[in-house]
């Protein structure tokens, strides 16, 4: 009601002033313009006064500003600015002309001046001035405020009569909405409705308001329904992830393993305990979870911890690859180190680091290294042994030669007609002063001549085969000699190694078996290329060789075939390598047996050990060459393939152990 | 008191002053001016101009003073567009060509004779003489109460085919016409 009424008041108001300005403004404007076209009319016709010096004439003319009210006096001015003419209202009044000016005019004590100039053509020859009482306006003014005041008083009443009336219908409705929406906010109660009294603006703003209600209503049911639902995805989620967070633990320290992941900002995200225990590491320095600490601490075990510690750097701030490494502690341990980048959609956030402890695989290894090696060491005695058998063997038979020669020499000996020449010597001694009438004269003496002629071939045949049985002593005892400086060489194992023609090696091997080959009637075929010589360890080369050559011999022996050949060869397939060959027509080798005959332990015969072929299958891998086996099958023979490299030493690196 | 006498001296030298500035205009110099705006008043015939900004020929006869004045007022005077240029003639006939003839006192017994030769030449005749109109001149420049006034001879300015404006009427005591 108050608002209403100070509205109406201000506009009401403003209103008024800004006619009563406006007035003001109108009045002057049309003063100047009623006056200004009179002195143009004046000055127009006052152009011949002057020209022709006619004060009087001008006077009249001037004497029209007469009609105008407001006009108190006024003048005409000549070329040179002198007064020519004056007019005034009241000739009481005191009229002073002011200097004239070009065309302008001004309001200044109540009284509005205005010159304009008096032109001829394109010359001014003179001005006229007027000047006009403003007294009208103040009482234009007066008038208007009593208007205005009458209009605003009866405008305030209407105003007032209207403004209780609307408040009844307007402000009733709204305050009782007001209510509403109050107690709406308090109660949070969204179901409550506001009454509609009519269809004007305040019956669509219930509407809209009834409307607002009713959809706050439904959003609020909505988000209570989305809220409970969200809890119970909550609910959900926070199981599966403790389930998925108990799993994870469970299987970290499940493993034997230390693990423990670290984000790309250093921080330990998650270990187990088995890694707390690895490196000794205390809980306090575990809650704080600064890797960089951790590993500080880490690696305070190792001999040089710097060194780790800018390696352990470098592979995190490379996290990319994964990384395999093992570590070797102060205290003996070895630690296998892995680190895995964990990534998120292919972008790396983290690494994952798994410690194990691989001491006593390293100890395991270490033994099973030794325990190869010991193996390889009974396999060579074990050869050793077998050379030993045969060259024994073959001793035996060279030593039978040497025996059978002795006794021949011996029996040759024994019934040598050496006494012959002693019984020449009994017959002739009687004689020894006549011995040359007794040789030419006595029957006996005549006879001497034939006897020893005859005994003289039969010494020389009897001394040309002691001669020959010597000689074949002489070369079994050399053979012996050989055989038994072979087997030393062979135990030796030297491993020198020096330049040997491989031919010369198939011959050693060879005699080694040739008694053996000779009993069991084996024909020996030789198929040699020409190759180079081979830079090897000779007696390496020979325990291959012999113990081919025993196989073979065996194969044959076991086989009735009356043609046993035991055929060996050599070519060579580049400049680099040299094969040798060692074949035979013998028993042969089933399919199935043909991959594992090289393996530890295998033999097919009554008596064999195993260790022969595996031992030798190393020894040549050890020269850096292969040993490879043929066979059609059984009853088809065998073929071996000794495969040696001309250097073998070129190849030692790869020794595997 | 002070701020009084004051007023009073502004007030007194103001009028002295103006009273100052209207001494000198002798009658010579007044009939100059006066004969110099005439033609703003005055209508010529086409004819009477070969070219639009032709001058005003104005010739003065027997009046050496009023062409003196005249000579130092029209210099580069332009009036309607054209300069205004003076002739001093010692002879009637000298007036050939001429748009304005002034004739001084002195020849009143000839003047009806030499006006007669001019009725039909499109020349304004001025002249200060109390028998000029009735020798069918047409202005004349009177002397009353020590001011110069206009008397005009309407019939005879028509007759010579020229148009005077009402301005120029109005100030003058007009003889002849409808009346």
């Amino acid at each position: 009601m108050l608002i209403i009424m100070l509205t109406s008041t201000v506009a009401l108001l403003l209103a008024c002033a800004t006619f009563v300005f406006y007035d003001v403004l109108d009045f002057r404007q049309g003063l100047v313009e009623r006056i200004g076209g009179i002195a143009r009319v004046i000055a127009e016709h006052s152009t011949a006064s002057l020209d022709f010096s006619d004060p009087k004439t001008a006077s009249q003319t001037l004497a029209a500003l007469s009609t105008e009210p407001e006009v108190v006096a006024g003048c005409i001015y000549d070329r040179d600015g002198h007064v020519f003419a004056v007019f005034t209202r009241d000739r009481n009044t005191k009229f002073v002309p002011p200097p004239p000016q070009t065309d302008d005019y001004k309001f200044s004590g109540g009284r509005m001046h205005l010159f304009r100039r008096i032109v001829e053509g394109e010359e001014t020859i003179g001005t006229i001035y007027v000047q006009a009482d403003l007294q009208e306006l103040p009482r234009r003014l007066g008038r208007y405020a009593r208007i205005a005041g009458l209009v605003f008083g009866v405008s305030l009443l209407v105003a007032l009569v209207v403004s209780s009336r609307l408040q009844q219908i307007l402000c009733a409705p709204i305050l009782s909405l007001a209510q509403l929406a109050r107690s709406v906010a308090v109660d949070k109660n969204y179901s409550v409705r506001a009454q509609k009294q009519g269809r004007d603006e305040l019956g669509q703003l219930i509407d809209g308001f009834n409307e607002m209600l009713a959809q706050i209503q439904q959003r609020d049911n909505a988000l209570e329904g989305a809220r409970e639902t969200l809890e119970r995805r909550v609910d959900e989620r926070t199981n599966e992830l403790a389930n998925s967070i108990s799993l994870l633990n469970a299987t970290l320290n499940s493993t034997a393993d230390g693990i423990v992941a670290i984000n790309l900002a250093g921080r330990v995200i998650c270990h187990n305990d088995k890694f707390a225990a690895m490196w000794s590491i205390p809980d306090s320095l575990l809650g704080v979870g600064d890797s960089q600490q951790i590993a500080a601490y880490c690696a305070l075990q190792f001999e040089n911890p710097q060194e780790y510690l800018k390696r352990l750097q470098e592979l995190l701030a490379h996290p990319g690859d994964g990384l395999i490494d093992v570590l070797t502690l102060r205290d003996g341990r070895a630690i296998e180190r892995m680190i895995h980048p964990q990534l998120i959609e292919g972008k790396c956030i983290g690494s994952v680091l798994t410690f194990r402890d691989i001491t006593e695989r390293k100890k395991a290894e270490a033994n099973l290294r030794d325990a190869h090696a010991e193996l390889v060491q009974a396999s060579r005695q074990a050869g050793m042994a077998e050379v030993a058998t045969n060259v024994l063997h073959n001793v035996g038979n060279v030593l039978n030669s040497v025996n059978t020669s002795a006794s021949i020499v011996m029996e040759q000996v024994r019934a040598s007609k050496t006494k012959g020449v002693s019984r020449v010597v009994e017959l002739l001694r009687p004689h020894s002063d006549d011995l040359g009438a007794f040789l030419t004269r006595d029957e006996r003496g005549r006879q001497v001549f034939e006897y020893l002629k005859t005994l003289s071939d039969f010494l020389a045949a009897e001394h040309s085969a002691m001669l020959g049985e010597l000689n074949g002593l002489t070369k079994n005892i050399d053979h012996i000699k050989q055989i038994v400086s072979m087997q030393q060489s062979y135990a030796k194992a030297s491993g020198v190694e020096e330049l040997h023609s491989p031919a010369f090696l198939v011959e050693d091997a060879l005699r080694i078996h040739r008694g053996a080959l000779e009993r069991h009637h084996v024909r020996v075929a030789r198929d040699f290329s020409k190759v180079p010589d081979i830079l090897a360890d000779k007696h390496k080369v020979l325990q291959i060789l012999i113990n081919l050559i025993g196989n073979a011999k065996y194969a044959l022996t076991e086989k009735a075939n009356e043609d046993r050949c035991l055929t060996l060869g050599m070519r060579a397939p580049d400049q680099d390598r040299v094969q040798i060959f060692v074949a035979d027509n013998g028993v042969g080798i089933a399919g199935e047996n043909l991959i594992r005959i090289f393996s530890h332990g295998f033999t097919t015969r009554k008596n064999g050990h195993g260790f022969g072929l595996h031992s030798g299958f190393l020894a040549a891998k050890e020269m850096g060459g292969s040993l490879s086996v043929q066979s059609g099958g059984p009853g088809q023979g065998a073929t071996f393939t000794l495969e040696l490299p001309v250097n073998t030493r070129k190849n030692h690196e790869d020794n595997p152990f | 008191m002070a701020l009084l006498l004051f007023s009073l001296a502004l007030g007194l030298s103001f009028v002295s002053s103006v009273r100052a500035g209207d001494v000198a205009p002798s009658e010579a110099q007044v009939k100059a001016a006066f004969l110099l705006n005439f033609p703003k008043y005055i209508e010529w015939p086409a004819a009477a101009f070969p070219e639009t900004n032709s001058p005003i020929l104005v010739a003065i006869l027997d009046a050496d003073d009023v062409a003196d004045e005249f000579a130092n007022m029209s210099e580069g005077r332009i009036i309607g567009g054209r300069p205004v240029h003076l002739r001093r003639i010692t002879a009637p006939e000298q007036c050939h060509g001429c748009h304005v003839l002034y004739i001084g006192s002195g020849r009143d017994w000839k003047l009806p004779n030499l006006l007669a030769k001019l009725r039909s030449s499109n020349v304004l005749t001025v002249g200060e003489s109390d028998v000029f109109l009735a020798a069918s001149g047409m202005i004349n420049l009177a002397r009353r109460e020590r001011r110069i006034t206009l008397e005009v001879n309407i019939d005879s300015i028509h007759a010579a085919g020229l148009q005077v404006s009402s301005k120029l009427l109005a100030l003058a005591t007009v003889r002849g016409g409808k009346k």
